[in-house]
């Protein structure tokens, strides 16, 4: 079965919620993190995640949410999101955004498209692929940089494999609502 | 100033301000641009040395709106959205600066740096206060500022700086102008920011005096400095129109541009 | 444009000239009525009803795009910010044209196997400037749309037609939208220049004259439905407004029963 206006108004304001959540993230890390190039890169990132939380913010407002509504998500996960945005050196920052957190939230999002109504839902699938692309560019950026300066690649790689581990483990990071909480 | 944490400042001549943000050990950071090495003219060094600072500037304009969307995150979503973008403007331009440097043979840390702007504007606990002074201060300084700049790099040869400075110039002129519009909102809002904003510019004023050079001092490159009426900057009045500032507070500007503390500290970003 | 009568359109009583402008274009798999009571209307029990409501409601969706966009040509120096409303409204009425076409499909309809009404492109395209087919096409039709289409949610609920439920749900979720912008665009407009408020009237009076005559007191007298004031309310409408739609839908409904 598909998803319900509500159900889809939910998920949204959930994404929306870790959008701001990492924008804020790389927001923290751009002062305390020494490299000039990485200081660079967050900037660029800091604007792509706010207009897509943006975005799904407006989309939000379509599906009868307030406009720019974020919803918390699961708890378990908002606890690995906390932690992980307390990383300290600048290879961990960039291998746990880049390598897992991203990738995990592009999981969940291909996730949603395969649960929703693709023509129903098309202003949603239409943002959330935006966002995917997005990410693949994200992601290839840093890449690149970690390609041109060598002491940005993390040695230990059981650090990721932890982090990937903690990040899958919620698999259903929204909260069901009563249509009141949401409209 | 009031929020801060010990760890999080630093003394500088008597003053408290925000600890600087990181740098790369090959950076030497000084807490004054009375420190900066200054070179006259427009000769190869000095051209690096420019570009060098203005890029530490950007850097230093990156990390300001950033930690804006740290430190209040209970803003309004559209002014959030500004500071957003202003981060990724500011990223862009320490990367073309960045490029430039590199091609004329600078590399980072040739020269000393300071982040005087950060270490100011983020001592301050309001949003209002630190955009008044970041953009409607300091960037708005750049306007005028980078006014000039071009046509001094072309007439020293350099099409390419030119070019570069001039695309920096419209990304401020944005930055100056949500500012001004946003500013004219929250102190619609709550009177009592407009005491915020004006205490920011008497701290601004402060701090600028005491880390203003000693009578008689010479630089780090053994030059005298520049009397600071000889530092003033016209005013750019077409760009600051564009950035959404009213007549009438262009005309008290310009009357004021005999002193400006404000403009002393005139960093190319 | 096309002209009338270019295509199969019944010739039984002419429509007002000054009511009505001319039909847009379809292909000849479809046949166009004039009035409502030449369509496949069938009774409330019958299994076809649905089916062919399904086959209406598609079309009067495409009379949505048509609408929609021939405002984007006509109109080219309204505000941008409109335009985008009205641009993205093109592809939400797209949608559910697919919508509706996959649902009839889906449930053994062809396509063009009934009768379609164009009224609502030839009444609101026939209207001379912006502000009138915003009125009469999203603050009126639309936002009458959103009332019928709650009705229809619970309806199909009640069936247990969860599929039907899901594309009303969405379907009305975009519809508040339109009415929305449209309210915004209209109160600004308004506000700006207070006489506007006459050519709102004068639009409202012709639309539902030309309404009348394509419907026929009989179709609109079996309106079952009240307002949706959650919906509307959603939709940028004022509260007093809200209710004073729900007092009118009462007595037509209390008059309806009366008979
Ligand atoms: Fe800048
Ligand atoms: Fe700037
Ligand atoms: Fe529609
Ligand atoms: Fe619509």
């Amino acid at each position: 079965m598909s998803l319900s206006v509500q159900e889809r108004a939910e998920y949204v304001a959930t994404f929306r919620f870790i959008q701001v959540f990492l924008m804020e993230t790389l927001a923290r890390w751009v002062p305390p993190t020494p490299e000039m190039e990485v200081k660079v890169l967050f900037g660029r990132h800091i604007w792509d995640l706010a207009q897509q939380a943006d975005a799904l913010g407006r989309r939000g407002y379509e599906l009868r949410a307030p406009l720019q509504f974020s919803l918390r998500p699961a708890e378990s996960y908002v606890e690995v999101l906390e932690e992980f945005a307390r990383t300290n050196t600048t290879p961990q920052k960039i291998h746990g955004f880049y390598d897992v957190i991203l990738p995990g939230l592009a999981a969940r999002y291909r996730n949603y498209l395969e649960r929703t109504d693709r023509l129903l839902d098309e202003p949603t699938v239409r943002v959330v692929e935006k966002i995917l692309g997005e990410f693949n560019r994200m992601i290839g950026e840093s890449e690149a940089l970690r390609k041109e300066l060598s002491q940005l690649r993390l040695t230990d790689k059981d650090w990721p494999a932890g982090l990937a581990k903690r990040e899958a483990s919620e698999a259903n990071i929204v909260v069901r609502r009563s249509s009141a909480a949401v409209a | 100033m009031a929020g801060m944490k010990p760890e999080e400042t630093k003394q500088v001549k008597g003053m408290t301000l925000r600890r600087d943000p990181a740098r790369e050990a090959c950076f030497k950071v000084v807490d004054s641009d009375a420190e900066l090495e200054e070179w006259p003219g427009m000769t190869e060094i000095s051209r690096r040395q420019r570009i060098h600072r203005h890029m530490n500037n950007e850097t230093g304009a990156i990390e300001i709106a950033a930690q804006c969307l740290v430190d209040f995150p209970e803003a309004p979503w559209e002014l959030r959205m500004h500071l957003a973008r202003q981060c990724w403007d500011e990223s862009r331009h320490v990367a073309g600066l960045y490029r430039r440097l590199r091609e004329i043979g600078g590399y980072k840390g040739e020269f000393p740096i300071s982040c005087f702007e950060w270490c100011v504007t983020c001592s301050l606990d309001t949003l209002a206060a630190r955009l008044a002074l970041q953009n409607r201060t300091f960037e708005a300084g750049e306007l005028d500022l980078l006014g000039q700049l071009p046509a001094k790099w072309r007439e020293a040869g350099d099409e390419k700086t030119a070019e570069v400075l001039e695309s920096i110039l419209g990304d401020e002129i944005t930055h100056v102008r949500f500012a001004n519009q946003w500013l004219r909102v929250l102190v619609r809002e709550d009177r009592r920011l407009a005491l915020k904003i004006a205490m920011a510019v008497r701290f601004l004023s402060a701090v600028t005096a005491a880390l203003a050079p000693q009578d008689g001092q010479l630089s780090p490159v053994g030059l005298p400095y520049e009397e600071p009426q000889n530092r003033i900057t016209q005013v750019n009045v077409a760009d600051r129109k564009q950035a959404d500032f009213t007549d009438s507070e262009i005309d008290e500007y310009l009357r004021q541009s005999g002193f400006q503390p404000i403009m002393t500290g005139n960093a190319e970003g | 444009m096309p002209k009338d009568d270019e295509h199969s359109v019944s010739t039984a009583g002419n429509l007002d000239p000054a009511l009505f402008g001319p039909a847009p274009a379809r292909d000849e798999r479809f046949t166009e009525k004039r009035r409502w009571i030449e369509c496949a209307n069938f009774p409330n029990d019958h299994p076809l009803r649905i089916i062919e409501f399904f086959h209406r409601q598609m079309n009067e969706e495409l009379n949505g795009v048509e609408n929609a966009a021939q405002s984007l040509a006509d109109f080219p120096d309204t505000d941008w910010k409109v335009r985008m409303s009205i641009a993205r409204q093109c592809a939400d009425e797209a949608r559910h044209v697919e919508m509706f076409r996959r649902i009839f499909e889906s449930r053994g309809g062809k396509l063009g196997e009934y009768p379609i009404l164009n009224f609502q492109y030839r009444i609101i395209a026939n209207l001379g400037d912006l502000l009138s087919r915003l009125v009469v096409q999203n603050r009126s039709f639309e936002a009458g749309g959103i009332d019928a289409v709650s009705f229809a949610i619970d309806e199909a609920r009640k069936r247990g037609d969860q599929e039907l439920v899901d594309l009303f749900e969405m379907q009305q979720a975009d519809e508040i939208t339109h009415v929305r912008f449209a309210n915004e665009f209209i109160s600004e407009t308004i506000r700006k220049d207070p006489r506007a408020a006459l050519r709102v009237a004068k639009a409202l009076t012709l639309a539902s004259t030309a309404f009348l005559e394509v419907m026929g007191r009989e179709a609109i007298e079996k309106v079952a439905y009240l307002t949706d004031e959650k919906g509307r309310l959603e939709a940028g409408f004022g509260l007093a407004e809200v209710k004073a739609a729900t007092t009118q839908a009462i007595k037509r409904r209390a008059s309806y029963e009366s008979h």
